[in-house]
Parts: structure tokens; C-alpha cells; sequence
């Protein structure tokens, strides 16, 4: 009855304040100055070009929601915002202030899509205040897409840890939208394992009843040409749990996704949450197939956040910091031979082959798997590590998140990579996040436990100027915009699946690819009939990664028609253009590095024909191309031949079934 | 433990469907448990799909999976605007619990489309999970010829009932890969026979010391593979159809035929020289092969392109060279008949993938759907092409006929090979008890291979026969 009483009466004084507008609200501890708020209930960012706009909406009974527009087209339609702690009654809020503001900046990339990116956004911050706790909704527009977070503390500014029952943030789907997502489904019967491996399916909005969905998600608006790709950013680090999305029972085949934990599982007690707390991120990338495909979302919502620093920092010695402007990380195409031997990580008379590759390729490291130290000789493996330094090649090593590190202990963690660091190792592939081929873990998969995992390795490979590429893992939440030394990552379903078929990489191009580097592991010669050569090369320039490990026998690169291609993959890409496609048809696009453009085009089932428009290129200049396109009739064979082209050209490329394209462009000189 | 296989199935589906199995006592008697909603748009004779999206449930987890997910993208390609498939995939341990319960609970995300072993068909019947192919082709008019299949399996597609219950896609059971070089050393034919076979064997191992059949007996897939075959292969039956009942020990004539039968396999290993090891796995065997030691490699047939690609890894040449010259293909029919005079000694024992319809579906069209993809998937040659390539042998004569299935490259110098006539191969039929009966011949062959010679076979014929005997009685199999 109490609680009753309350609802009714704070609805009534909120009642009262949003339609008049000027009173001082009441029910929190002391009054709130209103002249900051506006008169009415709703609050509509827009973005700078004027096309996005998201309103904000608290009803007349407390409730808050939100809608997403561009232009005329609704992209998000009504849907909850909020959030429910065991603390505080946060249904009861009043709103405390609400601020607008321009952000605007630029940074650099160390790896990634675009050398240099800028962003520029309309932000609304809406504090809300219950009893004890508050939170600020901050909103944001861009011109490619909204985003939106929760920051959360206790009213008194202390500090401590909060029960958290849910999260309300829906996302409403307009009705009849396609959608491209990846439900959930446990990588084999053995546990709830889920590594962002599954395939991308194609879905509507009423087929969405009991299915767990990951995030990213892509979906394209009914009758329009907009799409959206809804994602999270800014997890790693924030004390929060993977999030998934999922209609709620009452909405079933609504379109109607709420916000959950991860249906993996949890070790770690996920409803416990460290206050004050910064939530990750809910992203929502809008417009265009083009303008989803090129934006860079997920990590200019860090603004120009600061890479990571210890604590310490100030503590630290001149050289010390340097350490910390990143500058050692160094992108680069890494040689790896995981695929083709297996079972041979100990064999280092192969993997000086592989030295002796890279060497040729000028490609700068060499990873070395699973079963690398096994029966290992310290003082080979120095000699070994020593051997590939003094050839300009660095060493990647192969570990298991879990059981390398004492199941996950940070002391053990800091040992072996002090350990492998004393002997030359100049980064990490970590795999198994996911909780894979481990017993006795203390967390696994997303929930808090490792999230928080996650950042330990980043800050303490950071500290020792190491390389991170995690596997078994989950999708790229921005992450090197704060830890620049993680430069790769899996969650995408890659050539390790040796039968991965182009249909599938087509819709990873489109999905996963947005949202950060991705280790798809290129080969030269497919593994499969789902995948032609020409299909394969193209892959190997559309994925951005800042360690690209490539994957097929040493020999293969041997091939003169394809060798030079080969040494020209970009580790980082100054510019990074869609140029077409559909998900369920094909994707085309090109990467500038320095002066030279690779354009690529990856087909899938359905032979298609990509009409390439040079108008990218460099007013005044011609290019020499080198064109590799499919052999007529077999798969495992590419053609080659060359063409003068300047911006004023266009090419039309047939692709055949799961067939591709690539063409080097270097400016004549 | 007993309970183990079939107990998962039965375990789920006691929380969820208790009146079904009251009711029924595990039959599937009583009257139509389908229904049927909507009206079908017809344009002529073709009906309208209009973006129709499907779930399909696949048993298929394996290195095949991927050549299912290519076949589908196509038909999703060819049916665009039409019908959507969207393909879900369950281990074989969850699969029949996962389609019993989602299809029982009404989950939403239950499958439309089942593609699941055929021996799972008796159980998904008896539960009601599944609906009747021939009544929906009545319904619409679909035009479909449900008995242009392969007679040894297709015969089970009715699950022993007036109606049809599923579509039967293909086979598989263990292969055989062979060494050109080493093989033609000693012989200038493929051993047809068990006799052609040990002599080219002993010849070899005589010769080199080398065993000559790489396999591994550790797997699943070999006890149960194997074993059946062998006792097909020496005249057996796998159980009493009409009781479901096994007498491997009580029938004499049975007991010397599983004697027979696990004497031939296990013969292999105690000759002299010894023709192959005990234990180990495929991947673990696939060495002694790859190494050119062994001249034979018995394996499941999905492992087609890892076999090449590591023959060829290891013997400097493409995985071209490694299929169309340095290796080849040919079957175990024959393998284990110790007459093979006899009609039967070179039957093989196959699983069979059949597509099922689940009784979640009720929508008219959304029926027809489901059968139109079924008959893209069995009817055409390309997606039965691939399907091949992926080790699994067509048993639709609307494919196994056309050139374009036929004249393949993989179909004929593998395919064809190991399954030489599919007349000949066999499943396990409708045994609701399928899991039970599978688990137990399988520990048969996994045991009897570990003796040294027969003189306990006797005792663990009747071991394993009383075992499956009273569990199936325990858990309502009184027929």
C-alpha cells in the first residue's frame, strides 16, 4: 500500500511539473532549480546535419522512453529506457537537470578503418533523481546514428556496489523490418559456449519470439533505404556484463528487443554492479547502406578519450610514460601456420620457414599457436625469438585466457607475460574466453567476471608493451580506442571453419565488420567449395585487422601472380569506402593505404555484377591496376590482368557464385 | 546410466508431454493430432509464397554443416521474396530433446523443418512432434514423388504407418580411402572381397611391417558403423522388428551370427601380420596414412577434403593431385562377410538424414513451403552435388540420375565408390529404442575388439542383449 501511495503521489507532482514546466520538483532530498528544463516531457537531440533526432520522453506516470528518427523514417520506434536496482525505486524519478551540449573532435587511429577520424554530435544529459541514487541519461546524435548510456551514483557520491535487477532499454524495431542477426546458440553441446561464430540469418521482425540475439545487429527499415546496426561500445572496463537482446515475454514477435545478459551463463554473480558506474554504450548506427557501412560509431562515441594510464602514471619515469602514448604498437601482417599444421606449434624448424616467409612478404611478425610450448626448450625458443628479431620479425605467441593463468589470476597472469616478455615475445593471441576447454574457471563467456578479465590482460599487456589479439571472445566494443595494443580479435566466424562459406562472409562484411578488426585469418587457395580464390583475396582486404594473420602453406605465396598483392595488405588503412552491395547478394568496397587503393568485391550464391565507380581516386592522377578476378571454371584459380584507371572510370565486375574481386591501384608514377 | 541415450528423450519429454505418453504408452495411436489453418493462393498451378520464413533444425554440426549452410544460402537465393530458411544447429546428444520440447512447449522458435537422423523418426512420432508429409500434398496438390528414393532406406519413410512421415536424404557410413602407389604394388585391382582384401594385406604387411589399415576404433561413429555392418554383412538382424526386442544371445542362429560378426572385425588385429590396430581415433590414424605407412584409412566420409588437404601437406603436392591421382576410394561392402558368396555380404549399414515436418506448423502455405523446400533439397543436382561433396551419398533418384550429379568429379571418385550400390545400404529403421540399441551394439564392438580371442563373446552377447532387453521394457516397450 505504501508503495502505491508513493507511485500515485510522485506521478501527480510529476504531473504537475511537466505540464506547467516552472515548478520546483520534489521527492528527492531538496529542491531542483527547474529554469535549466524545458516545458515539456520530452527531449529531442538532433544531430548536426539535422537528420537524426532522438526523443527522449518521460510519460505522465514516470516512465521513459525514447524514439529514434532520420528524417522521416522511424528507426527506433517507441521503447522503454531505464534501469531497476534493488537500492533505489528508479521508476520514481524526477528530473534533477538537463543539459545540451556539442561534441566535437578528431583522433587518430593506431589501427583500423581510417587513419584519422572525426566526430561530431549533439548530446543531451538528463539527470534523473530517485531517493538515494541518480542517474544521467546522456543521449547523443550523430549524423550517422544515436547512442546512449547510463551513468549511475549514489546521491551522496559514495562508492560501493549495487543489486542490479535490469535493464529496461528496449529497442522497438518498426514492424516488418529485415533483419540480418545472429541468435544465440551454444558452439556445441558440452556447456554454454558462445564465441560470436554463429552465422549471420536473415529475419523479420515477427520470427524473433525465444531467440536470443548478439549484438552487432543490422536491420533495414520496411519500404525505405535505411538501415540500422544496433551494438554496444565501451564494455570493456565498465564493471557491466555482455549484453544481448531479446523480445520479453509480453512482446513476443513484437520486434520489441530488450537488453539482457548474456543467455551463456555466468560464473560471476552479474547482478552485482561497482557504483558510481559508467554503463557501455548502447549504439545504434543509421542512414544509408553506405553511411552504416563506412561509420565509425563504435568508437568515436570515446570522443578523444585518453589511451589507458596506470594509476600511477604520475609516479612514473620519463620513460616509463612514454610507454603510454602507444607508440610502440606497431600494425602489422603476422605469418601463421595454425591452419595447415595443427598440430606441429612445437615444431620451430617450421615456423623459421614461416621467419623466412615473412622476411620475403615483409610482413612483420609470426604467430606461433597452440602447442608452442609444449616439451618447450627455454634457450631454443630464446635463440628462436632472437633469430626472428634480428630478421625484423616479431613473435606473437598463442595462450589460453584461463588456463595459463591459473584460471584466471592476475598474479599468474603478470608472471608469464613477464616471463614471455623477458624472452622476446612481442605479443598475445588469447583464446577461450568463452570458456572453452577449461574446468573450474571463475567466470566465463560475458558476464562481469570477464569483462573485468578482459581489462586486466589489455593493462597489463599494455604495461609491457604487448600485443593483444583475443579469440574465443567476444565482439569489439571499441576497445583500442582506450588500449591501442588490442589490435585484433575474432567473434567472427573466419577461415579457422574451414568450410566458411562466402554467403556467411558476405553478411560478416556487412555485420561484424563495422564494428571493429576482425581475425578472419586469410588464405590464398579456399578451403572449400563455398569460397573461390578471388573471393578469398578479396576478404583479405575488406577485414580490417591490425595483425592480419595469414594463413595458407608458405609456398602458396611463392606464386608471382599473387605474391605482390599479398605484400600490400594494410595492417592500417588510411581510408576505408563502401562502394556497394546488398548483404544477401555481395559486398564491395576499397582501403586506401599511403597512395595506393585495393578494391574488393566478395559475392555470394547468386553470381552478381559490381559496378564500381573509380570517382575516389585522386583528381589528375592514373593509376595502374592490377585486376584479379575468378577463373572461369575453377574456383581455386584466379585471373590477372591490368588497366589504366583514373577517377573518371567505371568497371563492371562479374562475380560467379561465392566468386570475388581485387584490384591494386598504384598511382603512375 | 542405463537410461542415458534414450532416458534424455524420454526424461524431457516426461516434464512437458506426460499425457502424451499416457496416452499413447509410447505408440502413436489415436486420431489426427495435426491441424491445418489458412488458405493457399494459387497462381495456376504454382502457389504464391510470399516471403514465408522457415526454421530448420539440423542435426548436422560437423565439418558438413557448412556445406549445408551453402545449400541453403542457394535455395534462400533461388526462393528470394519467396521463402526463408533459416537453419538452427543441435548436437546429436540435445537434438531429439530439443525438437521434442520446443515443438510439445509450442515455443515459437521451434523448428518448422526437422533434419534429423531417420532413426529419430519413430520417436518423434510416437511423441507427436511431427505431422504427415502425403496429407499436406494432398491438401495443396504438391507435386512430389515421395517413392523415387533408394528401397533400403526409403522404406522407413512411413515410420510403420499408412502415412509418410519424412523425406530421406542421403546416407553415410564408414569409408574407405586407399594409397594408389602402394596398393597398385601389390595388386592391379581394388580388393572387392574380405579374401582379395587380406591378401593384399598380409602382402604388404609382410613385405614392409607396416600395418595396412589405418582406423581408428576409439569413435563412435566406428563401433556402431562397423558393427552393424558386419552383422548385416554375415545375415543378422539389428533387432525383432515386431517386438523391438533383441535376441543377439537367446536365438542361436543370431548369437552365431554376432559371433561371426565381431570375429570378422576383430581378425583384422589378431592375424598375422597384424592388417590394423585397436583404439585411436580418425584423426590420430589419419598419420599413419598421410605418411604413406598405411595403405588403407577407413574414416567417415565428411573427412574428404581434410583427408586430402593432409595428404597432400604432407606429400608435397595439391590437394588436386592428392584426390585425382594419389589417392582413391572404395567401400567396405564385403569387408566383413565371411561368406561372401551370400546375397547379403555386401550390405552397409548407413545413417540416413530425413527432413521431417514439424507438427508446430499449421499454416496451409507455410506447409507447403516447408515441402517445397524439401523437394528443391532432394530434387536438385547441384545441392545434391555439394551435399555429396560433403561425404553424404544422394538416396533421391531425381538426383543420383542427372549428369550434372552423376559426371562429378568428387560423386564419382568417391562417392560412387564407397557406396557402390545404394540399394544395399540399410539403417536402422523405426526402433523408438534407436539410442539404446546403438549405445549397446556399439559397447558390443568396443569390448569384443579389446579380447584377445572369442571365448567371451558368448557372455557379452547376453550381457548387452539382457541390458537393452530391460531397459526398453522399463521404459514402456511392450509391443
Amino acid at each position: 500500500m505504501k508503495r502505491k501511495f508513493l507511485n500515485i503521489s510522485l506521478c501527480a507532482m510529476l504531473a504537475v511539473s511537466l505540464a506547467s514546466g516552472n515548478v520546483v520538483l520534489s521527492g528527492c532530498t531538496g529542491g531542483v532549480d527547474t529554469s535549466k528544463l524545458g516545458n515539456t516531457a520530452n527531449w529531442v537531440t538532433s544531430s548536426p546535419d539535422g537528420k537524426i533526432k532522438t526523443e527522449v520522453v518521460m510519460d505522465y506516470a514516470g516512465n521513459l522512453n525514447y524514439t529514434v528518427k532520420r528524417g522521416n523514417v522511424t528507426v527506433i520506434e517507441k521503447s522503454a529506457l531505464g534501469i531497476d536496482i534493488v537500492e533505489d525505486d528508479l521508476s520514481l524519478l524526477t528530473v534533477k537537470d538537463v543539459k545540451t551540449e556539442n561534441v566535437k573532435g578528431s583522433y587518430n587511429n593506431i589501427s583500423g578503418k581510417n587513419s584519422k577520424v572525426d566526430y561530431d554530435c549533439n548530446q543531451t544529459t538528463i539527470t534523473l533523481k530517485g531517493w538515494t541514487f541518480e542517474y544521467d541519461l546522456i543521449v547523443r546524435s550523430y549524423d550517422d546514428g544515436y547512442a546512449f548510456r547510463y551513468n549511475v551514483r549514489k546521491c551522496d557520491g559514495t562508492s560501493g556496489t549495487m543489486i542490479w535487477n535490469e535493464e529496461k532499454t528496449e529497442f522497438a524495431l518498426p514492424e516488418g523490418s529485415t533483419l540480418w542477426a545472429q541468435p544465440y546458440a551454444a558452439i556445441n553441446t558440452n556447456g554454454n559456449f558462445f564465441a560470436y561464430e554463429n552465422e549471420f540469418q536473415n529475419l523479420r521482425t515477427d520470427e524473433l519470439a525465444d531467440v536470443s540475439i548478439s549484438m552487432p545487429m543490422l536491420y533495414k527499415v520496411k519500404g525505405t533505404e535505411v538501415y540500422s546496426l544496433i551494438t554496444e561500445s565501451d564494455l570493456i572496463g565498465s564493471g557491466f556484463y555482455g549484453t544481448f537482446l531479446k523480445e520479453h515475454e509480453d512482446n513476443e514477435s513484437t520486434g520489441i528487443l530488450q537488453t539482457v545478459p548474456t543467455p551463456a551463463g555466468y560464473l560471476t554473480d552479474d547482478n552485482k554492479i561497482g557504483y558510481p558506474f559508467e554503463s557501455p554504450w548502447r549504439v545504434g548506427i543509421v542512414g544509408d547502406l553506405k553511411t552504416v557501412q563506412e561509420s565509425e560509431l563504435v568508437e568515436k562515441v570515446f570522443d578523444d578519450a585518453e589511451p589507458w594510464r596506470p594509476d600511477d602514471y604520475d609516479t612514473l619515469s620519463a620513460e616509463e610514460k612514454k610507454i603510454y602514448d602507444y607508440e610502440w604498437v606497431d600494425p602489422g601482417v603476422a605469418a601463421w601456420n595454425w591452419i595447415k599444421y595443427p598440430s606441429s606449434q612445437s615444431n620451430y624448424g617450421l615456423h623459421r620457414r614461416y621467419i623466412n616467409l615473412a622476411v620475403e612478404m615483409g610482413w612483420k611478425y609470426v604467430l606461433v599457436d597452440g602447442g608452442w610450448n609444449d616439451g618447450l626448450n627455454v634457450s631454443d625458443f630464446k635463440n628462436f625469438v632472437k633469430e626472428a628479431n634480428d630478421k625484423g620479425v616479431k613473435i606473437l605467441v598463442w595462450c589460453h585466457s584461463f588456463n595459463d593463468f591459473a584460471l584466471g589470476n592476475v598474479v599468474s597472469l603478470r608472471q608469464k607475460l613477464d616471463l614471455w616478455k623477458s624472452w622476446g615475445v612481442s605479443g598475445i593471441k588469447i583464446d577461450f574466453f568463452d570458456g572453452q576447454s577449461t574446468d573450474s574457471p571463475k567466470f566465463y563467456g560475458e558476464d562481469t567476471g570477464t569483462i573485468d578479465w578482459y581489462e586486466k590482460i589489455y593493462q597489463e599487456c599494455a604495461k609491457r608493451e604487448m600485443l593483444v589479439n583475443c579469440h574465443g571472445s567476444n565482439k569489439p566494443t571499441g576497445e583500442r580506442r582506450k588500449y591501442p595494443n588490442v589490435i585484433n580479435r575474432e567473434a567472427i566466424k573466419g577461415n579457422e571453419f574451414k568450410g566458411v562459406n562466402a554467403s556467411d562472409a558476405v553478411k560478416e562484411l556487412f555485420i561484424r565488420r563495422v564494428v571493429g578488426p576482425s581475425d578472419f585469418t586469410p588464405v590464398v587457395n579456399p578451403l572449400s567449395t563455398g569460397m573461390t580464390m578471388a573471393c578469398q583475396m578479396a576478404l583479405a582486404v575488406l577485414l580490417e585487422s591490425g595483425t592480419p594473420s595469414m594463413a595458407d602453406f608458405e609456398d602458396v605465396y611463392e606464386n608471382t601472380l599473387i605474391k605482390e598483392f599479398y605484400k600490400n595488405i594494410p595492417s592500417l588503412c588510411d581510408e576505408t569506402l563502401f562502394l556497394g552491395g546488398d548483404p544477401d547478394k555481395y559486398y564491395a568496397g576499397a582501403v586506401r593505404s599511403g597512395d595506393e587503393w585495393l578494391v574488393a568485391g566478395a559475392n555470394s550464391v547468386v553470381p552478381s555484377m559490381a559496378k564500381v565507380s573509380f570517382s575516389f581516386l585522386e583528381e589528375g592522377v592514373t593509376y595502374n591496376a592490377e585486376i584479379f578476378t575468378n577463373h572461369e571454371t575453377d574456383y581455386k584459380k584466379v585471373e590477372r590482368r591490368t588497366a589504366k584507371i583514373t577517377k573518371d572510370d567505371i568497371e563492371f565486375f562479374d562475380m560467379i557464385k561465392n566468386g570475388g574481386f581485387v584490384v591494386r591501384l598504384t598511382p603512375v608514377k | 546410466m542405463k537410461k542415458k541415450l534414450t532416458g534424455i528423450l524420454s526424461a524431457a519429454l516426461a516434464l512437458t508431454i506426460p499425457f502424451a505418453v499416457a496416452c499413447n504408452g509410447g505408440g502413436n495411436g489415436g486420431g489426427e493430432w495435426w491441424s491445418t489453418t489458412g488458405e493457399l493462393e494459387k497462381n495456376g498451378d504454382e502457389i504464391v509464397f510470399n516471403d514465408v520464413g522457415l526454421r530448420l533444425a539440423s542435426i548436422v554440426a560437423g565439418d558438413d554443416k557448412e556445406a549445408l549452410n551453402q545449400i541453403v544460402a542457394q535455395f534462400n537465393a533461388e526462393y528470394s521474396g519467396k521463402i526463408r530458411v533459416s537453419v538452427t544447429t543441435v548436437g546429436y546428444e540435445s537434438f531429439e530433446d530439443y525438437v521434442a520440447r520446443s515443438v510439445k512447449q509450442g515455443d515459437k522458435s521451434a523448428p518448422d523443418i526437422v533434419m534429423g537422423h531417420q532413426s529419430s523418426v519413430k520417436a518423434f512420432l510416437d511423441y507427436k512432434v511431427i505431422q504427415p508429409i502425403d496429407v499436406v500434398m494432398e491438401q495443396t496438390g504438391f507435386n512430389y514423388d515421395l517413392n523415387a528414393f533408394s528401397t533400403g532406406i526409403n522404406q522407413y519413410a512411413n515410420a510403420g504407418t499408412d502415412h509418410h512421415f519424412g523425406v530421406t536424404v542421403d546416407a553415410a557410413s564408414m569409408v574407405v580411402f586407399y594409397n594408389r602407389e602402394l596398393l597398385g604394388r601389390y595388386s592391379e585391382t581394388v580388393p572387392s572381397t574380405r579374401e582379395e582384401l587380406f591378401t593384399v594385406c598380409e602382402d604388404y604387411a609382410n613385405d614392409t611391417g607396416n600395418v595396412p589399415i589405418a582406423w581408428g576404433t576409439g569413435s563412435d561413429f566406428f563401433t556402431e558403423f562397423i558393427m552393424n555392418t558386419a552383422v548385416l554383412q554375415n545375415g543378422g538382424t539389428l533387432y525383432n522388428k515386431d517386438n523391438m526386442r533383441v535376441d543377439w544371445y537367446d536365438n542361436t542362429a543370431q548369437r552365431d551370427v554376432y559371433k561371426k560378426a565381431l570375429e570378422s572385425v576383430r581378425s583384422f588385429v589378431t592375424n598375422t601380420p597384424k592388417l590394423a590396430e585397436v583404439g585411436g581415433d580418425d584423426s590420430s590414424r589419419l598419420g599413419d596414412f598421410r605418411s604413406n605407412k598405411a595403405m588403407f584409412y577407413v574414416t567417415v566420409p565428411w573427412l574428404l577434403d581434410a583427408v586430402c588437404q593432409g595428404y597432400a601437406a604432407e606429400n608435397n603436392c595439391t590437394e588436386e593431385e592428392a584426390r585425382t591421382e594419389k589417392l582413391g576410394a572404395t567401400s567396405i561392402a564385403g569387408w566383413f562377410a565371411m561368406d561372401s558368396s551370400k546375397d547379403y555380404a555386401r550390405k552397409i549399414y548407413c545413417d540416413a538424414h530425413m527432413f521431417n515436418l514439424s507438427n508446430k506448423v499449421t499454416d496451409i502455405t507455410q506447409k507447403a513451403a516447408c515441402l517445397e523446400f524439401m523437394k528443391w533439397f532432394t530434387t536438385n543436382a547441384e545441392a545434391g552435388k555439394q551435399w555429396a561433396r560433403a561425404g553424404h551419398v544422394s538416396i533421391s533418384n531425381a538426383i543420383n540420375t542427372q549428369d550434372a550429379y552423376k559426371n562429378d568429379a568428387v560423386v564419382a571418385d568417391y562417392i560412387n565408390k564407397w557406396y557402390p550400390d545404394i540399394d544395399d545400404l540399410n539403417t536402422v529403421g523405426v526402433n523408438p529404442y534407436y539410442q539404446e540399441l546403438a549405445k549397446n551394439l556399439r559397447a558390443i564392438m568396443s569390448e569384443g575388439l579389446l579380447k584377445a580371442n572369442n571365448s567371451g563373446d558368448e557372455e557379452l552377447l547376453r550381457t548387452k542383449q539382457n541390458e537393452y532387453n530391460s531397459n526398453i521394457a522399463l521404459w514402456g516397450g511392450d509391443f
